[in-house]
């Protein structure tokens, strides 16, 4: 949970893009605490995607200011090993032949340039690949293991370069409810874990709201910035700009719950 | 000794294929895994055009058209990339305009243009003693580029976009890939031919791909496919009085089939194995 006092380490000032004629984002302002999970909500083509793009630095000449700071003994990192990312659809070669494994001890290739992996890397990818679920499978093809598995085969190697930030892009796609509460609950477990902080982008704003410190609603421009308890129905009419209909069940969810599950 | 190793030709020609061999089927796992094998085919034929133009102004052959590829390779690499082009449609663009040009060109050339067919199917005899230099220093630099940059290639071919966010240089490696594939399928052409080179970027990795499950191995028996029918296809075709590129091609193909089926037999057994263990399973 986020403090006053706690450092921010994730500082978005003024933000706007324009892919060309069309303005994408519009004067975001976004802090993140320290150790915090934000939440990010948002119909499809609100700008997610495009707001986590220029956080990770693939996306340039936007206007406004974007900071992120190391912490926890990764200060002097590049801003590259600083996040760790899952895209929301990973463009991968399935024919690609490599194991589980494989595929996770990529995640270090731009850390350790041309060195060999060493043993306590190695350590730590055994360690992932275990608290990730992945022990079974670690030495199958990853073009024979199913979208789940691949899923958290790809947050192991998000994380296996021991980075500060999170960052995940719809994560939820096509997870049924069970595999939606195993799946915060493993992020919850990493985020204490490895002392991370998360940036969860999800379209499923039930899923978001019981595991962020804070919820940002973003289409084009931030409808709501605040904790989720202050999140009212009229703030995700205006992000999703139509009465949404599963927001019946809003109250339930975030205040007769009394607070945050995870 | 064979009669065959006698003849300097021969040996230029033996030793030319190893490295044409070596050199095709390396790149081969990194171009059918990125997809980029009809940009080898593209560029293949973008060759002819090049090489009709040095025949043209009587340039040297090879320099003129790797010149002539690198600059198409990089012009596909372009064009697809920050273009409004598809990549298929910038490939066929600009090899079918090569081609058309190479043909242009060579019909304005008075003298006779018999050597054309050699530089299309492949004419082992035209392989001369710079020739084998020069293959020899491209292996070396394409070997140590390759070894230098092995992990990040890796990952660029495995997941681009991921690459990029690991700090990996993904522009760099794609237009190397493009340089570097230019200037093999140049070097590749007296031995196979513009025609029949594409067979030795496409095939060595595709059968390798049927067996292997981890990138290393793959890349190794990728390596092993490509020297074996390289050197077993020029012993045939100097015996049988062939076209070397055709019956290097051909071997490729055959070795193909061969594991085709061998690995549908094996997964036969294997499934039926499994059956049957399930079977006595209490």
């Amino acid at each position: 949970m986020s403090e006053e006092n706690q450092a921010n380490l994730i500082k978005v000032k003024n933000l706007s893009f324009s892919y060309g004629e069309k303005l994408v984002l519009s004067d975001i302002n976004i802090n993140v605490a320290e150790g915090d999970v934000l939440g990010i909500i948002g119909p499809n083509g609100g700008g997610k995607t495009t707001f986590l793009k220029i956080l990770l630095g693939l996306i340039k000449g936007y206007q406004g200011e974007v900071s992120i700071v190391c912490t926890y003994g990764r200060k002097n990192r590049s801003h590259h090993t600083c996040i760790g990312y899952v895209p929301q659809r990973p463009d991968v070669n399935i024919r690609f032949p490599a194991t589980v494994t494989d595929a996770v001890e990529m995640g270090l290739f731009g850390l350790t340039g041309f060195r060999g992996v060493s043993s306590e890397e190695r350590d730590y990818i055994h360690w992932l690949i275990k608290k990730t679920g992945l022990e079974k499978i670690k030495n199958r093809p990853v073009g024979a293991i199913s979208g789940g598995q691949l899923q958290r085969t790809f947050i192991a190697r998000a994380l296996v370069g021991k980075p500060a930030v999170l960052m995940l892009d719809e994560p939820l796609v096509g997870i049924d409810q069970t595999g939606i509460r195993q799946f915060i609950d493993l992020l919850m477990e990493i985020k204490e874990d490895l002392k991370l902080t998360v940036v969860l982008v999800s379209h499923d704003f039930h899923a978001v709201s019981i595991c962020s410190d804070k919820v940002a609603c973003l289409n084009r421009t931030l409808h709501f910035h605040d904790n989720p308890e202050k999140l009212q129905r009229e703030h995700l009419t205006r992000t999703f700009s139509c009465a949404y209909e599963a927001f019946h069940d809003l109250d339930f969810h975030i205040h007769h719950t009394g607070e945050k599950q995870c | 000794m064979l009669t065959i190793f006698k003849y300097q030709f021969m040996q230029n020609a033996l030793i030319a294929g190893l490295l044409v061999g070596m050199l095709c089927s390396m790149l081969s796992l990194f171009v059918v895994l990125r997809r980029m094998a009809f940009i080898g085919e593209g560029i293949a034929h973008a060759a002819f055009g090049g090489i009709a133009f040095a025949l043209l102004f009587n340039l040297n052959l090879l320099l003129t058209a790797n010149i002539f590829c690198i600059i198409l390779a990089v012009l596909i690499g372009f064009t697809s990339k920050k273009g409004k082009l598809s990549e298929d449609s910038s490939i066929g663009l600009f090899l079918t305009t090569s081609m058309a040009l190479g043909v242009i060109l060579l019909k304005l050339r008075k003298e006779y243009t018999s050597e054309v067919y050699g530089y299309l199917f492949g004419n082992i005899l035209a392989v001369s003693r710079s020739d084998v230099i020069g293959l020899l220093i491209l292996s070396v630099l394409v070997v140590a580029f390759i070894v230098y940059f092995y992990k990040q290639i890796q990952y660029f071919i495995f997941d681009e976009d991921m690459a990029k966010v690991a700090g990996i240089p993904v522009k760099f490696f794609y237009y190397s890939l493009l340089v570097i594939l230019a200037m093999v399928i140049v070097m590749s052409v007296q031995v196979v031919g513009v025609i029949l080179v594409s067979a030795l970027i496409i095939i060595p990795a595709t059968v390798s791909l049927l067996v292997a499950k981890r990138f290393t191995p793959a890349l190794i028996l990728s390596v092993i496919i490509g020297i074996f029918s390289t050197f077993s296809g020029l012993i045939t075709s100097y015996y049988a009085k062939l076209p070397s590129g055709a019956v290097i091609v051909i071997t490729l193909f055959l070795i193909f089939v061969v594991v085709l089926s061998g690995k549908k037999v094996y997964d036969v057994i294997n499934r039926k194995k499994q059956e049957a263990e399930g079977q006595e399973a209490p």
